[in-house]
């Protein structure tokens, strides 16, 4: 069965971003974007929120490059408003997220990313389908913002995997779903 | 000089307690040494409540830390007589801070919850985080702080990973 991960860098409180969506206080080391850089090989398939996607449409009209190769790697954008089908490089789905990532999980592939803020990740824990979380905590509190983790009905056991500190005072957590 | 310390538990999805202020998420096995708890505890000689964090905790019998430091919890309303070891506080947090750091004696200790966190890293009066991140998710309850847009940047002092999957987190602001 194929791999999903969920994961980001989030404040020491949870926020991956303030209420604004400003990500000022984000920081960038080489630990890090080795760690991106050995997971992008892992995985063919990104699935992601439509907010997500209008972000990431906005940096790219900016001229800012995403992080890590997409070459070969399919994107899924979950949408009610936007119609179906293919959109640039991206999918737009409009049948129930937790549905078809259960669905390409049952597929032949390598692992799959889910990428962004906390809702489509809520519907993916709620229906069990998130594997694995990789969380950049930043030695940061905000007070205030947009949660990595959404409210959730059911809840959930993590197994560490691994805890790293890097030398820009962030740690890396990785932990293993356990429903 | 003494220093104040959040010395705290978290979900790995941020919250210190379910809505109702409930901890059983807490109750698990403890691996050996228990996270270094016993030193913490010998440390400090105060400790500082949340008038629901303290009411709760005696709630549910109190424990033999609220017995045996000093206590004091923060409230609006404090009732008239005080039991003993307790000390109910109406003071404003940054003279109350002020006035407790410059008395001799061990570490202080605020308990929580979210609500006198938040004051305490309101007005520059904490010292040391020191964050156990629990392994689960509780989906959702009582945040760290309670809500307001801040930025209060950190310096990593440690962190160590235990065997049942706990990591502790030891923070100074900078």
């Amino acid at each position: 069965m194929r791999q999903v991960t969920f994961g980001g860098a989030n404040s020491l409180d949870n926020f991956i971003a303030r209420s604004d969506h400003a990500v000022d206080w984000l920081l960038w080391c080489d630990e890090a974007a080795q760690i991106m850089a050995e997971f992008w090989p892992t995985i063919d398939t990104i699935v992601m929120g439509r907010k997500t996607y209008d972000v990431q449409r906005r940096m790219t009209a900016d001229g800012v490059t995403p992080e890590g190769d997409y070459s070969g790697v399919k994107t899924y954008v979950f949408s009610r408003t936007l119609p179906e089908g293919p959109d640039g490089g991206a999918t737009i789905v409009r049948e129930d997220a937790a549905d078809f990532v259960r669905r390409l999980k049952a597929q032949d592939g390598k692992g799959i990313c889910v990428m962004g803020g906390g809702d489509l990740a809520r519907s993916l824990f709620e229906a069990g389908l998130i594997d694995r979380l990789g969380l950049n905590i930043h030695p940061v509190l905000l007070g205030s913002g947009i949660p990595l983790f959404h409210q959730m009905t059911r809840p959930i056991g993590l197994e560490l995997e691994e805890s790293r500190p890097f030398k820009n005072g962030c740690i890396y957590a990785s932990y293993r779903v356990v429903y | 000089m003494r220093r104040i310390i959040v010395y705290i538990a978290t979900s790995a999805d941020g919250f210190i307690a379910r809505k109702d202020g409930g901890v059983d998420w807490l109750d698990r096995p403890r691996p050996k040494g228990s996270y270094g708890m016993s030193e913490f505890f010998a440390s400090v000689d105060t400790i500082l409540w949340g008038r629901k964090t303290w009411d709760e905790g005696q709630a549910r019998g109190g424990g033999p830390m609220s017995r045996t430091l000093k206590n004091y919890v923060f409230t609006h309303h404090p009732p008239a007589t005080a039991p003993k070891g307790v000390e109910y506080v109406t003071e404003p947090i940054p003279d109350f801070a002020r006035r407790l750091r410059a008395q001799p004696g061990k570490d202080i200790w605020i308990m929580g919850g979210g609500g006198i966190i938040a004051s305490f890293v309101d007005a520059g009066a904490v010292d040391d985080f020191i964050i156990h991140v629990i392994p689960t998710f509780i989906g959702e309850g009582i945040p760290l702080m309670a809500p307001a847009r801040r930025t209060i940047k950190l310096t990593l002092a440690s962190s160590k990973a235990y065997e049942d999957g706990v990591v502790r987190l030891h923070y100074t602001p900078i």
